[in-house]
């Protein structure tokens, strides 16, 4: 699969966003409105009204043609797609009510964990219906797959609670409840999300087991050698789902980065400074990226079985072999 | 889910704009099928079949459709250009000049050739489709340094065919697939001819007939193949002999037919070392059998009685019926014999050959169709042996295919499937008599100064006195119809740049090369033939003067003419199949048709053949003009009309529409209207044949009157097969010293022609096997065609040349296991003559002792308006680097990589070895040359339409280049614009 | 009504006429231009129909095969539902699978749902573009009827091709598959294609293996 920015963007952004919001729900639900200073709601709040505004910008890029945008809407019976766009705008204008409505009516300042805690309603519905985009479609063969859900959905929040974790250190405790308890949770939850990582690296390898020649042949004897895809190329350019392979080291190495990543996290969050929050906060980001980046490089797709260059990185587009 | 309705489309009548459809015959290839074109807004919309055509009956094949983007290509030429002064030949720096200099410089350069020695102008043309025109035309200017392309394709098929049965595959004679149930295809790639023999095996599966192929690789057919039989290159004939030893053993010899229809009855004299030996028996000049009752009679006398073994004194003489020397010779190659050196198991070739002879002669075809045979012998039915065959280059393309092809023809012969049902069946104008009485003008004088050669310059000598040679030297500037390649009868272009270079026999004074590419693809020894091509003698003159290509685009050939005349496309000129040429004539009768313009040319270019026409006028060929020396054609559509073989002889180009009211056929005066009349008739002309005339033509008593009438035949006797070929066995006695006539001095000569001239079909290692060293190679190189390119030229059309751009070396999976090599290895392949690079691209579908490629994909860089960085430059390997043009080059006289007899190249006998390479780019590579002056730059995007309101931008870029005035460039002083 | 084309792979040559003809109608058809990039550089096309050429087994058992990979028209289209705008839709008269161009938003999700890889996207006009089942051919009543079927069907040069209504059991695609056992490509993956392939049929030679026993035994 070939990532592109724009769909990095908008997944990205989108998670920490609704990560944000959720996490600071949770808080306004544990601690009430008194969990933050009034700033703190607001500028956190406001932080993840620019992520997704952002994220929502990207999307657009995502569109080759804006003529029908119009239209988006009209296949919510069965499009994710659809819905995402309607669920991340309903998000997106939560958060915006959010942090407007306070802004607007100070009286609504004791408000925010219920407008904070409805954005998160909407932001866990978001996240899961970007997640269900990928997680339905059984021709990407890695994706198609509950572990695409929790771990997309997971990635995204942990990031998000990794930002607020760094606002609150940042704005200070205000309760009795340490902001060590949070990150203790956050640590553990870390470990979790990890954990799942590591089985959904192992997902995709099988994924590219399951490329099925002899039902993608029609011959049901192997070795299957595929000779020529119908142009002396496989088409990449027009393909975005066929990608040349990342390479065996390269995967390993950006597996290996994502779960080291992981890690500093967790050691990050736990040292418990501004400082350190807001390095988790950024180290956070970098992993989201990094996570996303190979989630969608190292799809497998099973049109790949006539197009094997791709998975198999061949010098020579000509020829490759699945036994 | 799914949510369906209906959303309106834009339909055909909502399209604005003009439309009309033209038909035509196409030349993506050499198949000629017939075409519908639809022009839109003057743009070429579709290109389809024509569903009633003889050849495609409505299909058309990938480069068919896509010819479209070969008429809209950027390489085409559109001016004519000549090479820019101070610059190198090969350099390829053109620049453009006016029609009038061009022509006014040709003119004057063939004036002076024609008024001193005729035989300084060679003029060789390569995927022809005029061949009976250029031919004609060469005559009347009088050179004998003439020919079409067979040299360098298929002669091998073609003349063993002529020499066995008087036709051949493809062109002359046919598999019949319609009633065959078992087909063997033996060295064809892909396409040899396209869509006939595409939609022939679609035949035969619908009827569930049994397809087996003989081939080094599986692909193209040999994927349909119910067997694949992979076989080691050039050994089919040891196969074929094996085939022939097991159906004789087994009682599979159609003794009827070979005793009746062929010469297998006839007698011959065995008497080594005397003049008459090996030569037939003949009572009253006519061949003589030992009939029923045991005594000599005339062959025809006999009625098919003559005795099949036996043998009989007369006058002192030993005669044996020629079967007993087939039948002696079979003896020993044996299927073990031939397991050995084919590498086909023992237990298949048995097998195969059982199969062949239990279909023949234990499921014969039977049609309700009555015929009368020469010998007025009635049948009620007619029975055929449904087995067929159909093989091409695999065969040819060896040198010793000439005696590969008549094994071949020897068995389709014992097997008695010759023009009956489910075998072999000719195609009009064919069966000719064995060989066709045409033949060159033996006399070196008969090429004179400002005088038209007296016969036509290729046909098929019957003796050692028919050669074109001074002694021991041929006096073609290919040698053909030398002792060397005694029956070259389609020339040996493959030969006429090394002999040019070398100046021997002679020096020539200007290379005329029309569509063919031979500066590259077509040529063997590339590097070094393009140095020759480029070679400068002691004064510093060029060793060949003046290089003259017409070509329709930029190819590597076009960069190293002086002059080069820009082409029409096919879809904008009137042109002819023809009888007298290569026709597209079907079994069951003869065809023909036209091509005609569908959209206008751009301005700077014109039909060749308009532009020899004229040169013939000006030069005032005899043909080209009257007595009072005024033109007599003024344009090939004028030629095509109006041309007969002889004044008043009523036989023209076309057989169809003939006679002043269009209302004959075959034999009537030239009809001015006649090329209207095909236009309206879909461009096709064919006749059925009376079903009593479809078969046994070689000696069916209806046929062979009508085709007396219709001038096919000189006379209405029968042909009679030639299992035994006497005109081989003249040139065997010359090669012996033993004939009166003619006979060459040089001991190597005369050891050629007694090895390889044999009477009867044998098997012999490829020459290339018989060199000290040829271990060292313990492989063999082979090309397909692939389906979707011809030659050299899919690569310029847009959309054919990303269906292969890029070729690597496919070798055997066992192999690479051996020699340690992966999928994408860079690779040397070296031969005897050095090394180039390759990719490996590992395959099960190929012979262990050969590798292979695609044919012709390699471009050189900047050529064929391609981007110099193109794949096909940079990724692409064209392996002729590697292929010899000679068997060696010590002592005088050079022998090239040709086929003994025919003098066909040899291209697939290469043997090479293979090892990793110390480089992973493509190499050896050749210097890029710049973009031609006036050329557009390429289109990042190409989006083609003919619809309204979507203009092309992308499409033609046509050169806009300077006019220029008449006469403002003189030869050496133009400069570049 | 499910429209459909099924290849005899017993026929196909792999010559790609059908590839060729595809392009050769559509880029000025309906649905057109079939665009190329770069295409006289590094080219890299439009195709609706590739014929994918492949191998399997081993030497000298070795199968070389064919096939014509173009749109399945899906009964259970999985491109259909994903796509947000409906410009993917399935016809309900006729099973053909289409993108409306005009409501496409470009964003190729459906090439990620189809799992044939046969869905093709033009950047410069920004939509997506696949086989049409020549939909301007087949309903398009000026044309002869010999012309209302698809370009590559009529082109094949082994009629290998054959055109027609899977969902009706009398047609000749429907007996086809019937009696030929033929089948979709990738079923695991729950699309239904209603495009089929016909299997090779080798036939066997009239011959039998004592025979040959016999005669190698006793002469060979
Ligand atoms: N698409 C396309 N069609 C063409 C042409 C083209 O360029 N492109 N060219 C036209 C011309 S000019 C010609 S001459 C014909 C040629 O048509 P073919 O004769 O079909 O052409 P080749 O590609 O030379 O194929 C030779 C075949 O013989 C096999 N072969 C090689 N050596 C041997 C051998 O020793 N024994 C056997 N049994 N097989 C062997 C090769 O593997 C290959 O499959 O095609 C014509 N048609
Ligand atoms: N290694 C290897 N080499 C081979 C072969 C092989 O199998 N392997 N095959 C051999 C055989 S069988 C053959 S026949 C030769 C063929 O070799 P060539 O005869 O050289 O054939 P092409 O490469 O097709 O080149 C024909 C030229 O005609 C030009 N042309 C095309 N259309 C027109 C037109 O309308 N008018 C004019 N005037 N010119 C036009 C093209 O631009 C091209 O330059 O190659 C031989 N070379
Ligand atoms: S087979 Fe040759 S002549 Fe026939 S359509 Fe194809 S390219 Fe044209
Ligand atoms: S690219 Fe177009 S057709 Fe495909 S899913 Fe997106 S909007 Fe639908
Ligand atoms: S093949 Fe692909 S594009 Fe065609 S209907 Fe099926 S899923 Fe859709
Ligand atoms: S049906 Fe039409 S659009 Fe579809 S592959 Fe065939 S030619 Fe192309
Ligand atoms: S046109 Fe016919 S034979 Fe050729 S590739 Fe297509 S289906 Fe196969
Ligand atoms: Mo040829």
């Amino acid at each position: 699969m070939r990532p592109t920015w724009p769909l990095l963007l908008m997944t990205g952004l989108q998670g920490l966003a609704g990560g944000l919001i959720i996490t600071l729900a949770l808080l306004g639900l544990t601690l009430g409105a008194r969990a933050l200073s009034v700033e703190a709601w607001s500028l956190l709040s406001l932080t993840s009204l620019i992520l997704v505004g952002a994220g929502g910008a990207a999307s657009i890029f995502h569109m080759h043609r804006l003529a029908g945008a119009r239209f988006l809407l009209r296949r919510l019976a069965t499009s994710w797609l659809s819905r995402e766009v309607l669920t991340t705008t309903l998000l997106g204008l939560a958060t915006a009510a959010a942090v407007v409505l306070p802004r607007l009516f100070p009286a609504a300042a004791g408000w925010y964990p219920e407008l904070v805690g409805a954005a998160a309603v909407l932001a866990l519905i978001a996240l899961f219906v970007t997640a269900m985009i990928y997680a339905t479609i059984p021709a990407m063969l890695s994706w198609h797959s509950p572990l695409t859900v929790v771990t997309m959905m997971g990635t995204g929040i942990l990031g998000g609670a990794v930002w607020a974790d760094a606002g609150w250190l940042l704005a200070g405790p205000h309760t009795a409840l340490s902001s060590a308890v949070f990150a203790g949770l956050l640590r553990g939850s870390l470990v979790l999300w990890a954990l799942f990582k590591v089985l959904q690296f192992r997902t995709f390898r099988e994924a590219r087991s399951r490329i099925r020649a002899e039902t993608g042949f029609g011959l049901p004897r192997g070795p299957h050698r595929l000779l020529d895809t119908g142009t002396t190329r496989a088409p990449y350019r027009t393909q975005p789902q066929v990608w040349p392979s990342i390479g065996r080291l390269r995967r390993r190495l950006l597996e290996g980065g994502v779960l080291a990543l992981a890690l500093a996290v967790i050691v990050l969050v736990g040292i418990q400074t501004a400082w350190a929050g807001l390095s988790a906060a950024l180290v956070a980001t970098v992993l989201t990226y990094v996570e996303r980046w190979l989630f969608f490089a190292d799809a497998t797709h099973s049109s790949l079985v006539w197009f094997p260059a791709a998975t198999e990185g061949m010098a020579l587009p000509r020829a490759g072999t699945h036994a | 889910m799914a949510q369906p309705r209906s959303v309106p489309l834009p339909m055909a009548d909502e399209e604005s704009g003009s439309s009309r459809t033209v038909h035509t015959t196409c030349y993506m290839c050499a198949c000629r099928c017939g075409l519908e074109v639809t022009v839109e807004n003057e743009r070429i919309r579709f290109i389809k079949g024509i569903a009633e055509h003889p050849v495609n009956k409505g299909v058309w094949c990938a480069k068919g459709g896509a010819g479209l983007m070969t008429e809209y290509s950027p390489a085409r030429l559109t001016t004519p250009l000549m090479r820019e002064p101070g610059s190198e030949r090969g350099e390829g720096r053109l620049v453009p000049v006016d029609w009038d200099t061009a022509m006014g410089t040709l003119e004057g350069w063939l004036r002076n050739i024609r008024a001193t020695d005729p035989r300084g102008l060679a003029y060789f043309t390569g995927r022809d489709q005029m061949q009976a025109f250029n031919g004609y035309w060469a005559q009347q200017f009088g050179t004998p340094n003439w020919a079409a392309h067979g040299g360098f394709c298929s002669v091998n098929m073609a003349a063993a065919g002529m020499y066995s049965i008087g036709g051949s595959m493809w062109e002359f004679g046919w598999p019949d697939t319609e009633w065959a149930r078992w087909f063997m295809l033996i060295g064809v790639a892909e396409d040899h001819p396209s869509n006939p023999l595409k939609l022939a095996i679609s035949e035969l599966k619908d009827r569930g007939g049994r397809f087996v192929v003989v081939n080094p690789v599986r692909s193209g057919y040999g994927a349909l193949a119910d067997e694949w039989v992979p076989i080691r290159p050039g050994t089919d004939g040891a196969l074929f002999m094996a085939f022939l030893h097991v159906l004789h053993r087994e009682g599979f010899f159609d003794r009827e037919f070979l005793a009746r229809y062929t010469n297998a009855a006839q007698l011959v004299i065995d008497a080594p070392g005397t003049a008459g030996d090996g030569l037939l028996y003949r009572v009253d000049g006519e061949p003589a059998v030992i009939g029923p009752d045991g005594r000599l009679t005339e062959f025809m006398a006999a009625r098919g009685q003559g005795q099949l073994e036996g043998e009989i004194r007369e006058a002192g003489q030993r005669l044996v019926p020629a079967l007993s020397r087939l039948t002696e010779r079979i003896r020993t190659t044996t299927p073990r014999w031939a397991e050995e050196l084919s590498g086909v198991p023992r237990r298949t070739i048995v097998r195969l050959a059982l199969e062949m002879g239990e279909t023949a002669f234990r499921h014969p075809v039977e049609l309700p169709i009555p015929w009368t045979d020469v010998y007025g012998d009635s049948f009620a039915t007619t029975v055929g042996r449904p087995v067929a065959f159909h093989a091409m280059r695999g065969l040819a393309a060896h040198t010793n295919g000439f005696q590969t092809v008549r094994s071949l023809f020897t068995l389709m012969m014992c097997l008695g499937a010759i023009d009956r049902p489910g075998g072999f069946r000719y195609k009009s104008p064919y069966p000719k008599q064995i060989p066709p009485p045409v033949k060159p003008d033996p006399d070196p004088h008969a090429y004179r100064a400002n005088t038209a050669a007296p016969a036509p310059l290729l046909g098929y000598p019957t003796s050692p006195d028919d050669l074109l040679v001074e002694g021991d030297d041929g006096f073609r500037i290919d040698e053909s119809y030398s002792w060397k390649y005694p029956l070259a009868a389609h020339g040996g272009i493959q030969n006429v740049i090394r002999n040019a270079y070398d100046k021997t026999p002679y020096a020539i004074d200007t290379l005329l090369v029309y569509m063919s590419n031979l500066a590259w693809n077509s040529t063997w020894n590339t590097l070094d033939t393009r140095d020759m091509l480029k070679a400068r003698d002691e004064n510093g003159e060029y060793r060949i003067p003046h290089v003259v290509v017409f070509d329709a685009f930029d190819s590597e050939t076009v960069r190293f003419a002086d002059l080069v005349l820009p082409d029409t496309t096919y879809l904008e000129r009137w042109d002819a199949t023809s009888l007298l040429d290569r026709p597209i004539s079907e079994p069951d009768g003869p065809a023909d048709s036209i091509r005609q313009p569908v959209v206008p040319p751009p301005p700077g270019v014109r039909p060749t053949a308009d532009v020899l026409i004229e040169l013939g006028s000006r030069l005032r060929l005899p043909g080209f003009t009257d007595g009072a020396g005024r033109p007599r054609f003024h344009s090939y559509r004028d030629f095509i009309e109006h041309w007969e073989t002889a004044p008043g002889s009523g036989i023209g180009l076309l057989a169809g529409h003939r006679g002043r009211r269009g209302d004959k056929i075959l034999v009537g005066e030239p009809n001015g209207s006649q090329l209207d009349a095909y236009a309206d008739h879909q461009a096709f002309w064919r006749l059925r044949l009376d079903r009593g005339a479809q078969y046994f033509r070689m000696a069916n008593r209806a046929y062979l009157d009508w085709a007396h009438k219709a001038h096919f035949l000189p006379s209405t006797s029968p042909i009679v097969l030639n299992l035994y070929s006497e005109p081989l066995q003249r040139f065997r006695l010359a090669g012996e010293g033993l004939w009166p006539g003619k006979k060459p001095d040089d001991p190597r000569l005369r050891a050629r022609l007694q090895r390889y001239m044999d009477p009867v079909a044998f098997w012999h290692p490829p020459l290339e096997d018989e060199l000290p060293d040829h271990e060292r190679y313990p492989l063999r190189i082979i090309t397909q065609r692939p389906m979707t390119h011809y030659h050299s030229w899919g690569s310029m059309n847009a959309w054919l040349r990303q269906l292969v751009n890029e070729n690597p070396i496919f070798i055997n999976a066992e192999l690479a296991r051996r020699e340690n090599l992966h999928e994408g290895d860079a690779i040397y392949v070296e031969s005897r003559l050095g090394r180039m690079t390759a990719r490996v691209a590992i395959s099960d579908a190929v012979e262990p002792g050969t590798v292979w490629t695609w044919n012709a994909i390699a471009k050189g860089p900047g050529a064929w308006g391609l981007h110099p960085e193109a794949p096909e430059a940079t990724r692409a390997i064209l392996v002729n680097h590697i292929i010899p043009d000679v068997m060696r080059l010590d002592g005088p006289g050079t022998f090239f990589n040709n086929d003994p007899v025919t003098g066909q190249a040899g291209w697939y006998d290469t043997r090479v070895r293979i090892y990793p390479a110390d480089r992973q780019d493509v190499w050896p590579r050749v210097d890029p040359v710049p973009p031609l002056p006036g050329s557009a730059p390429a289109p990042k995007r190409l989006a083609y339409t003919t619809r309204d309101g979507h203009p092309m931008e992308t499409i033609r870029p046509v050169p806009l280049l300077p006019k220029r005035a008449s006469g403002d460039i003189q030869e050496g002083d133009a400069t570049c614009s | 009504m499910q429209l459909t084309i099924i290849t005899d792979l017993n026929k196909c040559v792999g010559c790609k006429s059908c590839q060729v003809s595809c392009k050769e109608h559509n880029t000025g058809g309906a649905f057109g231009p079939v665009p190329d990039h770069d295409p006289y550089g590094e080219p890299d096309g439009m195709w609706w129909n590739r014929i994918v050429s492949m191998e399997a087994d081993t030497y000298p058992n070795t199968s070389v095969l064919y096939l014509p990979k173009a749109c399945m028209h899906c009964y259970d289209a999985p491109c259909v539902p994903v796509c947000p705008t409906g410009a993917s839709f399935k016809r309900e008269d006729n099973g053909v699978v289409l993108v409306d161009y005009d409501a496409c938003i470009g964003c190729q999700l459906c090439m990620w749902a189809c799992p044939y890889g046969v869905r093709e996207f033009d950047e410069h006009e920004g939509v997506v573009k696949k086989c049409t089942m020549c939909i301007d051919r087949i309903e398009d009543e000026t044309l002869a009827p010999d012309d209302r079927q698809p370009a590559c069907v009529q082109s094949c040069p082994t009629h290998a091709r054959t055109f027609g209504d899977l969902d009706d059991p009398s047609s000749l695609v429907s007996r086809l598959v019937a009696e030929r056992q033929g089948f979709g490509l990738l079923p695991e993956l729950g699309a239904r294609p209603a495009v089929h392939y016909l299997p090779r049929r080798p036939m066997p030679g009239p011959v039998d293996d004592e025979a040959v026993d016999r005669a190698l035994a006793e002469r060979y």
